[in-house]
């Protein structure tokens, strides 16, 4: 016997009768597939890991579960895809058309799956969706990959040949794209800590990549409502000059500070608008301006209040040079500015 | 996650690193919407054990972007992203479905059962729930999909063993052919309960090594493959293991009152009372490997 006792296992049958006696018959307990399929991969943070282990010890059904996957994985290691790898010619093996249980027919739109995921660089790809996703959004930081996009968006363009897919039982409202939060670098690019305002796209945009593409080469800044989410999504960043001081925020008044004294998040009593554009001439100085016109002042980087307002239209960039000057821009491009705190605002 | 953290909350505090694995995942070649995106993070933090040490910032730092940004676009019903899957991932699950069920038939229904659930079938409700909801990038899409057959698989088959008769397993009564012995239900619940008992101290990664072996009748070779570890470290580990319960048994017998004799009996009784279970273990051995079968058997016979 190739086993660990020669001298005839009754111990270890013992042991495997006990074991057999311990093991549960519902499946009530088990975990997730998930959490079987991330212990598989040795993805389990220590103490989960030790907890699947000790279901396992008692459990035949998922001992018998995790080495199917192991064969699983090996077995299929060698036909498909490495998890993730998204960028193979998967087109070669013809994938046209799969009907699913009877059911749904997902009937595929064979030119636009081609062109679509045609790509051979992850990076043209990320650049080719940042365009199909919606009407782009431009920042400042932007504007040195335009070129590069509009050729890549008119290829995209040219051979899109634009078959209509089926529309799916639910199709998510595009909603805008988030704005990443603005680097440093973008930040010194600027100039003076003012931050740039993201546009936001349309609620709703064509399913068709190509399509979409299309629209996106006129590069209109929409200036739609965002989606909820997409607004509590977006955060704009300021950095101090000396770059020692961080404020993030975005919707909802909420401003968080990162800096000496590490972090802190606060909201404004009483605003709940959304944070659109600041301005920081030191790292204790710092102006917020947002919708409906709400501007928000800081002196000493972490208390804030609300200061007079030269409008109520939504005020959507601002530029301070001190604790009492700043210039605030509202979305109708009209310009005030104070020289008191924000007590008086004079247009400009 | 922070307990009863709202989603509201949990996309506030999370910010940066969701929008970061939005771009990981390339969630926009997707057609996936950043709050569809984080909704679904949002479920992943939310199915994070309580108490556990894997945090949501270790959750969406590792999370498998672009697999959950294709399941994404899935649930939502996306027909390119569909295509992109099937075509991707059609393979892979009947390799898969072949490598678990082992026969090919079986294989081709475990697969095809599962496309309409991936995708959810609608209710009389209307509302649909689709099998990838429970997807959420903590393990790649594939390993995920290798778990939620292999789990089909495993609990179509023991509803069958459930159903289908058991084997009758009546007692020969060739083996008590001595004069039966008025201590044995005693000495056989003593034995029973030491070792359960010795099995509880165990740490639960050397009591799974001993279930893989012993039970499952698993290969060292085999569970050196699931537990990473070397072949000689897991028999070197079983032995200890082993050595370890059976000094604890015995001296949980001792203590008990039985002396070296009346515990070789307890063995005895106790091989006798369980050898009906060891015989249908030995056929349900993972993987049917015909070299591992018999052995309990054999072990019995000597
Ligand atoms: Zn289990």
């Amino acid at each position: 016997m190739a086993r660990i006792d020669e001298n005839g296992d009754r111990f270890g049958a013992l042991i495997g009768a006990q074991f057999r006696a311990r093991d549960r018959e519902h499946r009530g307990d088990c975990p997730e597939s998930e959490t079987v399929a991330a212990y598989h991969e040795r993805s389990l943070a220590g103490d989960e890991r030790d907890g699947v282990e000790r279901h396992l010890a008692g459990c035949a059904a998922c001992r018998e579960e995790l080495a199917a996957i192991a064969r699983a994985s090996r077995d299929s290691a060698a036909v498909g895809a490495k998890p993730e790898s998204g960028m193979r010619r998967w087109w070669t093996s013809a994938p046209v058309g799969f009907a699913i249980a009877g059911a749904i027919a997902i009937v595929v739109a064979i030119g636009l799956g081609r062109d679509y995921y045609n790509q051979e660089s992850r990076e043209q790809r990320q650049q080719l969706a940042m365009l199909s996703a919606n009407r782009t959004t431009i920042t400042a930081g932007q504007e040195l990959h335009a070129m590069k996009r509009a050729s890549v968006a008119k290829k995209a363009a040219e051979s899109s040949n634009v078959a209509v897919p089926p529309s799916p039982p639910s199709q998510p409202a595009q909603a805008s794209l988030a704005s990443r939060a603005v680097t440093p670098e973008q930040m010194q690019a600027t100039g003076a800590a003012s931050s740039a305002i993201p546009g936001s796209g349309p609620a709703t945009a064509p399913a068709i990549p190509g399509a979409a593409v299309g629209a996106a080469t006129g590069s209109t800044l929409a200036q739609n409502q965002p989606s909820t989410f997409a607004r509590l999504w977006r955060h704009t960043t300021v950095i101090s000059p000396d770059g020692s001081v961080r404020w993030e925020f975005g919707s909802g008044g909420i401003i968080q500070r990162f800096g000496p004294g590490g972090m802190t998040a606060i909201r404004v009593p009483g605003v709940t608008a959304d944070l659109l554009a600041g301005s920081a001439p030191s790292s204790a100085v710092c102006w917020i301006v947002g919708q409906g016109g709400v501007v928000l002042r800081t002196i000493d980087g972490f208390d804030w209040e609300k200061v007079n307002s030269p409008t109520s239209s939504d005020l959507i960039a601002v530029t301070a040079s001190g604790p009492d000057a700043a210039v605030a821009t509202a979305r109708d491009s009209r310009r005030y500015a104070t020289s008191d705190g924000g007590q008086t605002w004079q247009p400009q | 996650m922070a307990a009863r953290e709202t989603s509201e909350e949990f996309i506030a505090r999370h910010c940066a690193a969701l929008a970061d694995v939005y771009e990981r995942g390339m969630a926009r070649a997707y057609r996936v919407a950043p709050e569809t995106m984080a909704a679904a993070l949002y479920r992943g933090a939310c199915s994070l054990p309580e108490n556990a040490s894997e945090t949501v910032e270790h959750y969406l730092a590792s999370v498998h972007a672009g697999d959950l940004a294709l399941a994404c676009a899935l649930i939502a019903g996306d027909a390119a992203a569909w295509d992109e899957f099937v075509a991707r991932y059609r393979p892979i699950l009947y390799a898969s479905a072949r490598a678990i069920a082992g026969d090919e038939l079986r294989a081709r229904e475990l697969a095809d059962s599962l496309w309409a659930e991936l995708y959810g079938i609608r209710g009389q409700t209307g509302a649909r729930r689709p099998l990838l909801t429970y997807f959420h990038g903590r393990s790649s899409l594939a390993t995920w999909l290798h778990a939620v057959l292999a789990r089909r698989h495993i609990d179509a088959l023991r509803a069958e063993r459930r159903h289908s008769p058991l084997e009758s397993v009546t007692a020969d009564p060739a083996i008590n052919s001595d004069p039966p012995n008025p201590e044995q239900p005693r000495y056989i619940e003593l034995i029973g309960r030491a070792l359960n008992d010795a099995l509880d101290t165990l740490k639960p990664r050397d009591r799974l090594r001993l279930a893989y072996y012993y039970s499952d009748g698993l290969t060292l070779k085999e569970i050196g493959a699931l537990m990473e570890e070397r072949e000689w470290t897991v028999s070197r580990r079983l032995k200890r293991t082993r050595e370890a319960i059976r000094r604890r048994v015995e001296l949980r017998l001792r203590a008990a009152g039985l002396g070296t004799e009346e515990i070789r009996q307890c063995y005895d009784y106790a091989m006798e009372g369980w050898s009906s279970e060891l015989k249908p273990a030995t056929g349900a051995a993972a993987g049917g490997d015909a070299t591992k079968d018999g052995r309990f058997v054999q072990s019995i016979r000597k």
